[in-house]
């Protein structure tokens, strides 16, 4: 920690020296304000603002809000997004000035053959590098599975970051694994984004205004996790006048409506989704029942999730700005088996449910042009239950009656507060500061089993809990980063954080500095650089590459240290028109990785999940390539990875694979994904997605072997020797490979009074590619398990 | 219109629900069987080394012979070296043990002594040939320092006899060599009654001290369901303590009561760390839990081939009471 002190105060002096130089230049002003949607008053995020003069620029926060600081004089502003037609405004900049800015939406801009050059930190000119922000209409016409449009899958699309198994909606990020990224919501952390086992993610796109993935350069403000942030902000709601939608599909249906709750004032958006494989199923269900049960016996059971989305925004003033947001979902598995006769009664009840809970609280304020500041304070919740009911009850001369009723509880609550400032004191820097503070209580896993016999007047009982205690841990961090345009073609953006974790005895330090470095060589070149540390404090175990409710969230311990990664990355990235292209490299190391031991399982112990698991390391190196094309008839991108990702558990006491390296479970040397969606006219739009991933390792005992038996239990063998099948190294065995290809064609439609239609047909994996979900031995045969065959889906939506 | 519906809505839930199977090829690169090699150098005991042919694992496993019939044994050998010499006499199969999955070999005129460093080769016909060394270590050097009373424990069922908790404080004195792993095990012989004869049985014994704690193997004893943190034998290394003797206690949680003891103490080996790893994973292997337990790896150290030899120094320490 010594050391780290001195590096918190070197840059900190750097910071303080940089600035006094600047302060004795020429007189400035700032232009500050939001920009927003001039049809809905939606806030627009990574919006840019120009200074054509000066070629000063910045662009918005995610409230919408920016801030620019510009000489005295005069002025030539330039407002710009995406797919919106540019507004100039030319003054004489003699004070502070506000402007809020109102952009209209051209579709014909999206289809336009150019973009109007972009301030977007995440292009060419800035200086974050490794992020890729997703708009979300390009999400929308992706093909998806049973036609529902999912965030996770499309993000599982892009370089440098890769699926798990068939269908997982479990992200991989640079050699990372799925707990090592941190997917906010609002703001708010989300633990499990799964439904349906991880078919499906928690993000519905119809709440969904905006999609930004960190892989690398990870600015200060972000931190908690090591492999990726995945900001997701949901829509604020239309402050003029009330628009809705509903969709129906085959598997899912969707409302949202938003509207105005006080004309320009207050707003509000709420959006749900339903499966309903349930209802559709339940007929199969009393078929199959009806045909193959006997008399007196009944069965019923079902899947379904649900998600609600909503969100009320105020605007007190243009000073202060009022958001809350919630989110709410759950997933439910139910079956119930009856069994009435004579002489028996039997009764069967399970219920599996598990979802998240997430309440945001979110101030803005303007204090003056210069400073703002974002005040949070947030709830989340996972939760998960399962419950197993068993009566079986004899009529006969000796009366018997046995209940058996086995209930697993896993929950996590996290309260958090947050202040975040965004400071611009000059052209040149752009200053955030804040602090964060997160209270977690686990209650890692937690089982009850009651049983109680009765026979005649004789009566046997067991009522016993066990399981991992409760545990509170606190986490907090403060931050402060600066993008500083050191000249026209060379800007950086260097960060520091500290990171503070105590557990019951414990309190981990973490000092972690972040660093950017953009070089323009021309106005559509330049090479990036960068290096980020970052920490972890919180774990999820897993025995499977599915993302099953059972992964269990744990925090760093006594025992257990947080994970930490260093990742350094670079690369080129080039705009010569409308595509980008860009080729990242990078090389990442992790400390304190977990994995369960060998032969270890969330099933059948009554103690710590801490004894489990072993800490170690890993390391990832890989290139990226990216060509993307978000604007003109075709849209889309190709992204290709080839990396690398390995595991080495050698420390004393947490030996896995005697030490030696292994690869990851999700190492796969080459990723290809094609995304591409073509304009025909107004009324027609056709897409297409093809993936090739190499297959995924598993652990697959190649031989049996006979062998003579351990030394300590040598006593408890009669033979010397015993057949025992060998497994010469942890994922050993290569699946097969992965590859897809998705076609999706939408046929929309405008009626006369501006309400619009849209009929979605799409065919995921349209060449039947039998993909490996599981491979296992049968006999003498290797049998891989797919799930997901070709699959045609249609769905119809109607917006108002 | 309404006719259609429901068999269009089955179909779409059948696609939905269908999960597809097919037999794939295996595509790695070893399938063909290789020679397995396993033996315990232990000191004092004959010295005997057991052969096998792998069986690749999607062939049957189920018929025992098919470990050893691919072996042609008129033709193959294994060879025993002890520092650098060979064993006097060529080492002899004993056909008995067939039925066993392996073959057994028996260098008639060797019993292996602490320090000796023994290298087995193996060949026969249509396998590549193998081998494998080892050191045995020295003798281990333990005294009992001190013994607690004798705590009467509860019976447990009518008739039973009497056991006894009993706190020990044993002394280890390390040689200082090269790293190794310890191992202790409790012993017992007592008379049994509903037999009418000797027992022999490992004594579970507790030990909170820090040397059973950090090693990996003290994993497994706290995943054993049954034991509730009991361990029957464990292992330390000298880690913490070589060149140097370290003290520690241990409580014996339930000795057979002095009417029926014949003979108490303590099982106390030098295990080098080859054999350290492949029990360790044996273990593991024999406790395998569930569907979604991790894999096992088995540990081998025999090149060319599969297997393990390891080696052990065995000193017995009596406890007077």
């Amino acid at each position: 920690m010594k050391g780290g002190w001195k590096r918190i105060a070197a840059v900190l002096a750097a910071v303080f020296v940089l600035w006094a130089g600047e302060a004795a230049a020429q007189k400035k002003y700032t232009v500050s304000g939001y920009m927003t949607d001039v049809a809905t008053g939606e806030t627009l995020i990574s919006a840019a603002l120009l200074e054509r003069g000066s070629g000063l620029g910045t662009v918005t926060n995610n409230f919408g809000f920016y801030t620019l600081t510009l000489p005295a004089g005069e002025v030539s502003l330039e407002y710009s997004y995406t797919g919106y037609e540019t507004v100039r405004k030319e003054f004489r900049l003699t004070c502070d000035t506000v402007i809020h800015t109102r952009l209209q939406f051209v579709p014909e801009m999206l289809a336009g053959a150019s973009v109007t050059a972009t301030r977007n930190e995440i292009g060419v000119r800035g200086t974050q590098m490794s992020a890729i922000e997703i708009p979300v209409r390009q999400i929308q016409r992706i093909p998806a599975l049973a036609g529902e449009v999912d965030v996770i899958k499309a993000i599982q699309l892009l370089p440098g970051v890769q699926s798990g198994t068939e269908g997982s909606a479990g992200l991989y990020v640079r050699g990372g694994g799925p707990d090592e990224n941190l997917l906010l919501l609002d703001g708010v952390p989300i633990y499990n984004v799964n439904h349906m086992m991880g078919f499906f993610s928690v993000f519905n796109a119809d709440a969904i205004k905006n999609v930004t993935l960190y892989k690398g350069s990870f600015p200060a403000r972000f931190g908690s996790r090591l492999s990726s942030i995945v900001d997701v902000r949901m829509k604020d709601g239309n402050d003029q006048e009330f628009h809705g939608g509903a969709s129906i599909g085959l598997l899912a249906a969707k409302f949202n409506l938003e509207g105005p709750i006080v004309k320009g004032k207050t707003t509000f958006s709420v959006s749900a989704r339903r499966t309903y494989y349930d209802v559709l199923s339940q007929p199969l269900i009393a078929w199959a029942v009806a045909r193959e049960a006997e008399d007196g016996e009944r069965a019923t059971g079902g899947y379904y999730f649900y998600d609600l989305n909503a969100k009320v925004t105020h605007t007190f003033s243009n000073r202060d700005k009022l958001y809350a947001s919630w989110y709410m979902g759950d997933d439910d598995v139910y079956a119930r088996f009856r069994t009435e006769e004579a002489d028996l009664e039997s009764r069967f009840k399970m219920g599996w449910q598990w979802g998240n809970l997430v309440g945001s609280l979110r101030w803005n304020h303007v204090f003056n042009p210069r400073l703002f500041v974002n005040t949070t304070v947030n709830y989340t919740q996972y939760r998960h239950k399962l419950n197993i009911e068993m009566t079986e009850r004899f009529m006969g001369i000796d009366n018997s009656e046995t209940e058996v009723n086995m209930k697993y509880n896993s929950l996590i609550n996290d309260i958090s507060a947050a202040m975040d400032f965004e400071y611009n004191p000059n052209p040149s820097h752009d200053v955030r500061f804040g602090a964060t503070a997160i209270r977690h209580a686990f209650k890692p896993s937690v089982s009850t089993i009651r049983f109680k016999e009765t026979y005649g007047s004789d009566q046997a009982a067991i009522d016993t809990t066990f399981g991992d205690k409760n545990l509170f841990t606190t986490e907090a961090a403060a931050y402060l980063e600066d993008n500083w345009t050191v000249t026209s073609w060379l800007k950086l953006h260097a960060g520091l954080r500290y990171s503070l974790y105590a557990s019951s005895k414990h309190v981990y330090h973490s000092v972690e500095p972040r660093l950017s470095v953009r070089a323009l060589l021309s106005d559509d070149l330049s090479l990036k650089a960068s290096y980020a540390e970052m920490s972890q404090a919180v774990h999820m175990l897993s025995n499977s590459n599915i993302s099953l409710p059972t992964d269990l969230w744990v925090p760093s311990t006594d025992r257990i240290e947080p994970m930490r990664s260093r990742q350094t990355a670079a690369g080129i990235f080039y705009t010569p028109g409308s595509v980008e292209f860009s080729v990242e490299g990078y090389w990442k190391t992790m400390d304190n990785v977990l994995e369960y031991r060998d032969g270890a399982s969330f099933l059948g112990s009554t103690t710590g999940w801490e004894d489990k698991v072993a800490m170690g390391r890993g390391w990832a190196y890989g290139v990226e390539f990216l060509a993307q094309k978000k604007t003109g008839k075709l849209t889309g991108w190709i992204g290709y990875t080839w990396s690398k990702t390995m595991r080495q558990f050698d420390r004393e006491g947490n030996i896995i694979n005697f030490g030696k390296p292994f690869p990851a479970k999700y190492d796969r040397r080459h990723d290809l994904s094609i995304t591409a969606s073509y304009e025909f006219n107004k009324k027609i739009d056709v897409a297409a997605t093809f993936v090739y991933g190499t297959g995924v390792c598993g652990s697959l005992p190649l031989q049996y072997i006979s062998v003579i038996h351990g030394f300590i239990n040598d006593w408890e063998y009669y033979y010397p020797t015993l057949p025992v099948h060998y497994l010469e190294g942890r994922n050993n065995y290569r699946l097969p490979s992965y590859q897809r290809l998705d076609l999706g064609v939408n046929f929309r439609r405008t009626f006369g009074n501006g309400h619009h239609r849209t009929i979605n047909v799409s065919v995921y994996n349209a060449y039947n590619r039998n993909n490996p979900f599981l491979v296992y031995q049968s006999g003498n045969q290797l049998i891989q398990l797919s799930i997901f065959p070709i699959m045609p889906s249609l769905s119809y939506t109607y917006e108002f | 219109m309404k006719r259609y519906s429901i068999p269009c809505v089955l179909l779409l839930l059948a696609l939905l629900g269908t999960a597809c199977e097919k037999a794939i090829e295996f595509k790695g690169e070893i399938t063909e069987p290789r020679l397995t090699l396993s033996a315990k150098a232990l000191t004092g005991e004959p010295f005997q080394v057991y052969v096998a042919s792998s069986v690749f694992f999607l062939h049957s496993r189920g018929d025992r012979r098919a470990y050893i019939e691919t072996l042609d044994t008129l033709r193959g050998e294994v060879r025993c070296f002890v520092n650098g010499d060979r064993t006097s006499r060529r080492m002899v199969l004993q056909p008995e043990d067939e039925g066993y999955a392996s073959y057994c070999y028996l260098a008639e005129d060797y019993v292996p002594a602490p320090g000796d460093h023994i290298r087995l080769e193996a060949e026969f016909p249509g396998f590549d040939p193998v081998w494998v060394e080892t050191d045995v270590p020295l003798m281990p050097r333990m005294e009992i320092v001190s013994k607690g009373e004798w705590v009467l424990l509860d019976k447990q069922w009518e008739g039973e006899s009497d056991y006894y908790q009993v706190e020990m404080t044993l002394r280890v004195t390390d040689d200082g060599s090269y790293d190794k792993f310890y191992c202790l095990q409790p012993l017992a012989v007592y008379y049994f009654e509903p037999m009418g004869t000797d027992y022999e049985e490992v004594l579970r014994f507790k030990s909170s001290d820090i040397i059973f704690q950090q090693m990996d193997a003290s994993v497994l004893d706290r995943l054993d369901f049954e034991t509730e943190n009991e361990m029957a034998g464990s292992y330390f290394s000298d880690r913490l303590f070589k060149g140097n003797s370290y003290t520690f206690k241990i409580l014996l949680t339930r000795v057979p009561g002095p009417e029926v003891l014949k003979k108490l103490g303590f099982r106390i080996s030098t295990v080098n760390e080859s054999l350290y790893w492949f029990d360790l994973s044996f273990s593991k292997l024999e406790n395998e839990l569930s569907f979604f337990s991790e894999g096992v790896t088995l540990y081998s150290n025999v090149h060319g081939g599969y297997g393990i030899f390891g080696s052990a120094a065995t000193q017995w320490v009596e406890v007077e009471w």
